[in-house]
């Protein structure tokens, strides 16, 4: 594998995980501030619905003890009126008529008194409360028996409490903390209803779907992994750029070095490589500087074998040859040296 | 069957008894029975090489010219001086230093068909498979004896202007002496020339085949008169063109 590509591999792979870890991170903590945020509003929707309930529920009974002794003023007053007629000289007729009035006008009160006690102001406030945001909403007393449900048209489960629910109920009315926990795609929430002495008479549990969480948690993921893929791209095309940069000296140095073992010396090549103020600038310096003594060490080698000429005077070398070979001593080893050389290789 | 050969060379400083030395070891590693005989009287040397010094040399190649001992009582057994794993045998006739001994045969002479006796009887007696000639430098009558007995004649020379034309005259000497094998030995050339260059000028030149060219080396140099090189490196590269060399000289 060439530095290249070894160095390509390097980068992009710490890229690509450093990259991955950050957007993997940044969607965690985004998941996290989306559903902590989307409980922490549930929590307060369902315990000021529960103050609502609680301060309703107060207001009824104030409401119907005012009804009462306005009842009983009623009484009072209409009992004093025959009394008051025989004394007016108001006939029977009259009398019946205004007797009618009055206790018509105290049915119509009964009325009123009976709707408050009936809870029928409360699911119209419950109806107001569901929408997209809330699917479903209990109201239980202390002994968690369903006093009003109600759910939006599309809420497809039972109104009996589950196991969780009724888990969830008895630790809140116990604790009067709220409780939240997920069932499916809701969010649940449990807080207890208090009456004005602060006693807890009830609870309520309202489901909160989660679907606009998660909606807002894909966008936020979408975005992350856009990011991530832009960052990523930029990331890649720089690393090569910038590996490039780096491995191209070197590979060149590399080939001029190769070319100088196979007897090519082209240190001209390095020359824009010489250029660079860093390192490889250095060495490609360094190198051309070791290149050129070497080639010149060479060439000066070559000259210097080049220079061996063997020079021999034949005419003297002659004369001399002569010299020895007409004495008489030479005339007589050369008739028996072959004689003598016979003596010793026969034995 | 026996052989002579004659290490020669026309200028001295050649390195020709190195090479003699180291050639005659070869050959007794191979595990033959070789003589090596100095008969540079006027300047002997090789003696070093086998580790031999002037007070053992009881007997020389000058006693027995002078008709003081036999040829055979000259020659010593250098084999274990060499502390070498040796199949072979060397037997050395060393000549004397003596500087009175030197002096006397300048003076007289002496007589060259002895030396040519001496020869045959030393390979007779010590029953050598090879006669080793490290031979005086130049072209008189016992070198040219030498010459014209041998059956291989190595000329060693250097790739110098001084010995060229020397070498020249050797060969055209020795080619009229019928020296069944001749052959030129390239010695101590200097790192920049081409080895292989230097060959095929030299045997262009002579019309003499090259046994081998050496190089000019640092550890030759520092063991030239020390020791004997091929023992102390076996495998180097010196060692297998010597070794060429001698399957070249057909020896």
């Amino acid at each position: 594998m060439t530095l290249l590509k070894r160095t390509l591999l390097l980068v992009i792979s710490l890229l690509v995980v450093t990259v991955l870890i950050t957007a993997g991170v940044v969607a965690v903590s985004a998941r996290q501030s989306i559903l902590a945020q989307a409980e922490m509003d549930a929590r307060v929707i369902t315990q000021e619905f529960a103050r609502a309930v609680g301060f309703a529920e107060e207001i009824g009974q104030e409401l119907e003890a005012i009804l009462a002794q306005q009842q009983s003023a009623e009484a009072n007053l209409a009992s004093l009126l025959p009394m008051l007629a025989r004394a007016t000289g108001l006939s029977e007729e009259q009398l019946k008529a205004q007797m009618t009035e009055v206790t018509g006008y105290a049915a119509l009160q009964d009325f009123a008194a009976r709707r408050i006690e009936q809870g029928v102001w409360l699911s119209q406030f419950v109806d107001h409360l569901l929408s997209e945001n809330v699917s479903a909403i209990w109201i239980v007393d202390r002994g968690l028996t369903i006093e009003l449900f109600s759910a939006v048209p599309d809420w497809q489960q039972e109104s009996v409490l589950k196991a969780m629910d009724r888990d969830a109920f008895q630790t809140a009315l116990k604790e009067e903390r709220i409780e939240t926990y997920y069932d499916g795609r809701f969010l649940k929430v449990v807080a207890p209803i208090t009456d004005v002495a602060g006693t807890v008479t009830g609870g309520t549990l309202l489901a909160i779907p989660i679907e606009r969480v998660e909606d807002a948690l894909r966008q936020q993921l979408q975005l992350t992994a856009l990011v991530a893929a832009v960052v990523l791209s930029v990331g890649l095309l720089a690393s090569v750029i910038l590996t490039r940069r780096v491995t191209q000296p070197v590979a060149r140095l590399t080939a001029t070095a190769a070319d100088i073992e196979a007897g090519t010396f082209e240190v001209e090549k390095l020359t824009g490589i010489a250029q660079r103020p860093d390192e490889l600038g250095q060495l490609a310096r360094v190198f051309q500087r070791m290149a050129r003594e070497v080639y010149a060490r060479e060439q000066r080698l070559k000259q210097e074998v080049q220079q061996l000429r063997i020079e021999i005077d034949e005419v003297k070398k002659a004369r001399q040859v002569e010299e020895i070979t007409e004495t008489e001593y030479f005339q007589h080893l050369r008739e028996h040296a072959a004689k003598m050389r016979e003596r010793t290789t026969g034995e | 069957m026996s052989q002579i050969v004659s290490v020669h060379s026309f200028r001295g400083g050649t390195g020709k008894s190195n090479t003699t030395a180291n050639l005659s070891a070869l050959l007794a590693m191979q595990g033959r029975c070789v003589g090596v005989i100095d008969t540079d009287i006027q300047s002997p040397g090789i003696h070093v090489l086998f580790g031999l010094h002037e007070e053992e040399m009881t007997h020389s190649l000058n006693d027995y010219l002078w008709g003081r001992c036999s040829i055979e009582q000259a020659a010593l057994d250098v084999t274990p001086r060499l502390k070498a794993d040796i199949k072979g045998r060397i037997f050395l006739t060393p000549s004397s230093i003596k500087a009175g001994e030197i002096a006397r045969v300048l003076r007289e002479g002496y007589d060259v068909g002895l030396l040519n006796d001496g020869f045959h009887e030393l390979i007779e007696k010590l029953n050598l498979d090879v006669l080793m000639i490290d031979t005086h430098p130049g072209l008189n009558e016992e070198t040219l004896l030498s010459i014209a007995i041998s059956d291989v004649l190595a000329i060693i020379m250097r790739p110098d202007q001084q010995d060229y034309q020397g070498t020249g005259v050797t060969v055209d000497v020795a080619r009229k002496l019928d020296v069944p094998c001749m052959m030129l030995i390239v010695n101590k050339v200097p790192t920049v020339f081409d080895l292989d260059e230097v060959k095929a000028q030299v045997e262009q030149t002579y019309d003499c085949e090259v046994a081998a060219v050496l190089p000019h080396s640092d550890e030759m140099m520092i063991l030239a008169s020390a020791g004997i090189f091929v023992l102390r490196y076996p495998d180097h590269p010196v060692t297998a063109t010597l070794k060429q060399a001698l399957s070249r000289l057909m020896l």
